[in-house]
């Protein structure tokens, strides 16, 4: 049975989401002996308490019962859905890594919004062809969403893409095949570091264009400047709030300083609108 | 008619006694047969872990294939693993079997699903030397008292034969 954000909620708690999620809920908080709460441009806390059975209950639906098979993604504190979902577990951690005793959840519900990286395309197709992009963003801004509608937007202008999808969350695979659209024209590498998925696909599958999720590590930042090196665009996003909270992350600024990316994007949710700001100048 | 009444009695009663010996056996053979399945399991944990219910698919053929098409179809309708375990070991298969063998299979399907792999492992190697062991016994006790059953079957067939003259 194909696990979504809803359907790994104990029955009980489920039954009372549904009747209140909204089309723009971007998150369902689940905690131990505290209210269930619906976060998005408005918040819904439920007069819902979950209990602490109920949070085990969670973590088996969210392992399908497995938690042995799940060991991997639990020592990184998630575990992503078949929908592309991923929700963040909080708990007690063993020695071995994983995460038991859970206390709480934190789901983000992976939104499919074809259009959402209109504004992105504008900023980075020319006549010579796309150009590299880094999005910059808080948590929850959407630069997930848009990196998945970029992906499906550049295949379909034919264009070869490689998705190094380390967490599964762009493409929300099953068996190799993507859940989510990404286009005809897309290849998705996941289940392995982002750095090494990229060097792999650039090995064997030819991208024209790499796109990648969160960089953060010297690794990733390496791997992105073999591409360019390769003449592949890559297009990744990272964490930072503005242009100053990224110089202060030395090796992805090192990299944009470097020229790895044509375009340095700052993406922030305004409400339920998303805006893009060009902050090259400012970087480089 | 009073002689076909006595064969008839006297089969009857070493029916009885070939059944209560054949029923030990039987026991014995699916006590084994769960033992290996479960080593099974563990293999595949430890080797190729996976969710459970593509795992139990795995099991296509085995003799107990029947308990466990049911434990995959419970595991998509159950929240708890365990309560999904607990319904499979409700298979008519295991209708034949005593109280000790269901305590064997239920305790197996304790802290399914929930515990990382090596205690999961440990518990499910747990299982499988009791089953294996309880396997034995039946055997054992089988052997000892099978014949037993089928001579006092055939005796009493004897004796209600003999009444019946």
């Amino acid at each position: 049975m194909k696990r979504s954000s809803l359907s790994v909620l104990p029955k009980g708690i489920r039954e009372d989401v549904e009747g209140v999620l909204r089309p723009d809920t971007e998150e369902i908080r689940v905690r131990a002996n505290r209210p269930v709460l619906l976060r998005g441009p408005q918040s819904i806390l439920l007069n819902r308490i979950a209990s602490a059975e109920e949070c085990e209950t969670m973590l088996e639906l969210v392992c399908a019962h497995s938690l042995f098979a799940y060991e991997q993604e639990l020592r990184g504190g998630y575990v992503t859905l078949e929908d592309g979902s991923r929700v963040g577990i909080c708990g007690r951690l063993n020695p071995s890594g994983s995460v038991s005793m859970p206390g709480s959840f934190n789901i983000r519900i992976a939104r499919e919004i074809k259009g959402a990286a209109d504004g992105l395309m504008e900023r980075i197709t020319t006549r010579d062809g796309v150009l590299s992009a880094l999005i910059l963003s808080e948590p929850g801004a959407g630069k997930t969403t848009v990196l998945r509608d970029a992906a499906r937007q550049l295949s379909a202008q034919g264009l070869q893409i490689g998705i190094a999808d380390e967490r599964g969350e762009i493409a929300a695979s099953v068996n190799g095949v993507p859940r989510l659209d990404v286009g005809d024209n897309t290849d998705v590498m996941g289940g392995c570091a982002k750095c090494r998925a990229m060097e792999l696909m650039i090995r064997a599958m030819s991208p024209q264009v790499l796109i990648t999720d969160e960089i953060a590590t010297a690794e990733d930042a390496e791997a992105v400047m073999d591409a360019s090196g390769c003449g592949i665009k890559v297009i990744a996003s990272a964490h930072a709030g503005s242009a100053a909270e990224i110089m202060r992350r030395r090796d992805i600024s090192g990299i944009i300083a470097a020229g790895a990316f044509n375009k340095v994007l700052l993406l922030k949710k305004q409400g339920t609108e998303r805006r893009l700001y060009d902050i090259t100048e400012e970087l480089t | 008619m009073r002689s076909i009444a006595c064969v008839a009695v006297l089969c009857l009663f070493s029916l009885w006694g070939y059944s209560k010996s054949r029923a030990l056996r039987i026991r014995a053979m699916i006590m084994r047969a769960f033992g290996t399945d479960i080593q099974r399991l563990c293999r595949e944990i430890k080797h190729r872990p996976r969710e459970l219910r593509n795992m139990v698919l795995c099991f296509e053929g085995s003799e107990l294939e029947g308990f466990w098409r049911l434990l995959g179809e419970s595991l998509g309708t159950c929240e708890r693993a365990e309560e999904a375990w607990r319904e499979a070991a409700m298979w008519r298969g295991f209708n034949v079997l005593g109280e000790r063998e269901r305590e064997i299979i239920l305790l197996c399907g304790s802290g399914l699903g929930i515990s990382p792999s090596e205690p999961q492992l440990n518990a499910a190697q747990r299982a499988y030397e009791e089953a294996f062991s309880r396997g034995e016994e039946l055997d054992r006790e089988a052997a000892a008292k099978g014949g037993m059953f089928t001579k006092v079957g055939v005796l009493m067939g004897i004796g209600a034969a003999l009444l019946l003259i």
